[in-house]
């Protein structure tokens, strides 16, 4: 029988996500994928799949759903997430499962994911995988291009999907060390350019030495950052040419705005500055309201940042350990009945 | 990224359009390239910095930079696009007369005039930005964009057309729509058109693109392309 899992309520947006699309932005297909490719490595690890299996991505938090097979659920991205696991009636007690370590339910479990406490994002790995038809080799959402995922759209209510074969059933719960790489950071490190001579002085200036917001338009395309403005020398036009995720495109208006994995392919505004590649999955846990602030540094400097970056990351998989056993609150009341 | 700008802007194109195409199909002369994505003037080179160098990929990009010669048009083919010009489909043809100074049936007559061709792709999969617009039909983006522009929308600004092949917000001129699909996941290829193909407009009566579009809808291909390689 095919494993599943139903979605009861996806709240505000829920995706299946991988690492999306690569080598087709020539055709105008956006990359897509997992905005914290990190938490998507380590869930994935601590539920026994291969490292790109398709996960949930949950923004803002609000899922719960039900399994319909034995699995294995981990919560990553987040320090102070907690999933909520209680029976099929959704009455009884809960067992309360911290993030990044994973636990074993049976099928007919109901895991519930509230608000995130820190980060914008958090990923939810199910043992086997999320299984929905490929396109250009990935399963990855991208609701503005329609593609990907579920009907190219979000998660809904009553959404039933697919889950591959369980290889780590007999496998103990893991548990893994995640503070160094998911600890909140507002510095992001940028190579200036390829636009930055499009700018004022001040507007580099003002670029580099002090703070931006994170507003609350924020999506997977982009997020927006208030509290500054900045002045191009003639205007924000250019000849249209590609963009990267992390790209930091700065149009007429002089708001920045960090292009995310949604992004569109190609675009006619100037690009002050790109993020670099080991400060991507940073950007998925900054939230409206938080402040960020750029850093500057040589594209060697940068380089040398992607392979520490991914020393850390190879560290904390290297820290997955078998994890102590959960306060089973329905055991103890059980435990408890003497009456 | 390595810049064209410097050379005329059509070969401009065509030189970022066919290093993409080289260095996209070379994979073993360019390893940890995850991909290259031609602009107007320059071609994006995306890289895993775990897996190549910028300073190394500038090696080879230079190496093999000489030997880039000729262009991506042979394996190009021309679409020749059914649409239906004006009304609900096309609500911004009248404004475009009117700006222009000619009638609405002499704007699809100079629209469907030329042969124009696919420049890149972005924005969204499947659209191609289409040069070569009769210049007498050149016209800014709309001052305010639309927040909804409807599936397939035809539209114009400056030497380009677009055909838009999902609903998007958009701020372009908008002359008609197309009953054929740009993008269609299910297909083979999803993606219809590619960089360097050759797009013309045929006008179509609503009663033909109501029949078209239900042919569509009923899975049949309405469009074939005619062979244009070597097409200079």
């Amino acid at each position: 029988m095919t494993r599943q899992f139903r979605v009861l309520s996806s709240g505000p947006h829920a995706t299946v996500q991988d690492f999306g699309r690569v080598g087709h932005q020539a055709l105008g297909v956006p990359e897509g994928g997992a905005l914290d490719r990190d938490a998507m490595r380590l869930g994935n690890a601590l539920v026994g799949n291969a490292e790109d299996a398709a996960v949930v991505e949950v923004c803002l938090g609000g899922l719960t759903i039900e399994l319909r097979a034995p699995a294995r659920v981990a919560l990553t991205g987040s320090l102070s997430g907690v999933l909520s696991v209680q029976d099929a009636t959704g009455l009884g007690p809960s067992l309360e499962v911290p993030a990044n370590r994973s636990v074993d339910l049976d099928a007919g479990r109901i895991v519930r994911l509230g608000m995130l406490p820190d980060s914008n994002t958090a990923t939810l790995a199910i043992s086997g995988g999320i299984k929905v038809p490929l396109l250009y080799g990935s399963m990855a959402t991208s609701p503005n291009a329609m593609i990907g995922g579920v009907a190219g759209r979000v998660l809904r209510d009553g959404d039933i999907l697919a889950l591959g074969e369980d290889n780590a059933s007999n496998a103990p719960e893991w548990a893994a060390d995640a503070a160094s790489v998911f600890a909140p950071s507002d510095a992001v490190r940028v190579v200036m350019g390829p636009q930055d001579f499009r700018f004022t002085k001040d507007a580099i200036t003002r670029f580099t030495s002090s703070p931006f917001k994170v507003s609350p338009v924020l999506n997977r395309m982009g997020m927006r950052l208030d509290g500054g403005t900045l002045t191009h020398i003639d205007n924000a036009d250019i000849l249209s040419d590609g963009i990267v995720t992390g790209s930091v495109q700065v149009p007429g208006n002089g708001q920045p705005i960090i292009l995310l994995a949604d992004h569109q392919t190609t675009g006619g505004y100037t690009k002050i500055a790109t993020v670099i590649t080991a400060d991507l999955p940073k950007l998925a846990r900054l939230r409206p309201g938080m402040a960020v602030s750029f850093d500057p540094i040589s594209v060697e400097e940068a380089e040398a940042c992607a392979h520490a970056h991914e020393a850390e990351v190879q560290r904390m998989l290297a820290s997955i350990k078998p994890a102590a056993p959960l306060m089973d609150t329905a055991a103890l009341y059980r435990l408890g009945d003497t009456t | 990224m390595v810049d064209f700008s410097r050379i005329e802007s059509g070969v401009a194109i065509v030189r970022a359009r066919l290093l993409g195409q080289v260095i996209r199909q070379n994979s073993s002369a360019f390893p940890g390239v995850r991909d290259a994505i031609p602009g107007l003037s320059n071609l994006l080179i995306q890289y895993n910095p775990l897996e190549t160098s910028a300073a190394e990929l500038k090696r080879a990009v230079n190496a093999m930079l000489p030997s880039l010669d000729g262009d991506d048009m042979a394996s190009s083919r021309h679409w020749v696009v059914p649409v239906c010009y004006g009304g609900d489909y096309g609500p911004d043809l009248d404004e475009v007369a009117k700006a222009k100074g000619i009638s609405a049936d002499e704007v699809i007559t100079r629209h469907a005039a030329n042969t124009l061709t696919v420049a890149i792709m972005g924005f969204l999969p499947g659209l191609g930005y289409l040069k070569g617009v009769d210049p007498s039909l050149a016209l800014p983006r709309k001052s305010t964009p639309r927040q909804h522009v409807p599936a397939l929308s035809v539209g114009i600004a400056m030497d380009q057309t677009v055909i838009y092949p999902l609903a998007s917000p958009g701020g372009w001129n908008l002359l008609g729509r197309t009953p054929v699909k740009l993008f269609d996941p299910g297909r083979d290829e999803p993606v219809l058109f590619r960089p360097g193909d050759a797009v013309s407009f045929t006008p179509v009566e609503a009663a033909e693109f109501k029949t078209l579009e239900a042919a569509v809808a009923a899975g049949e291909s309405i469009i074939s392309p005619l062979p244009s390689g070597g097409r200079s």
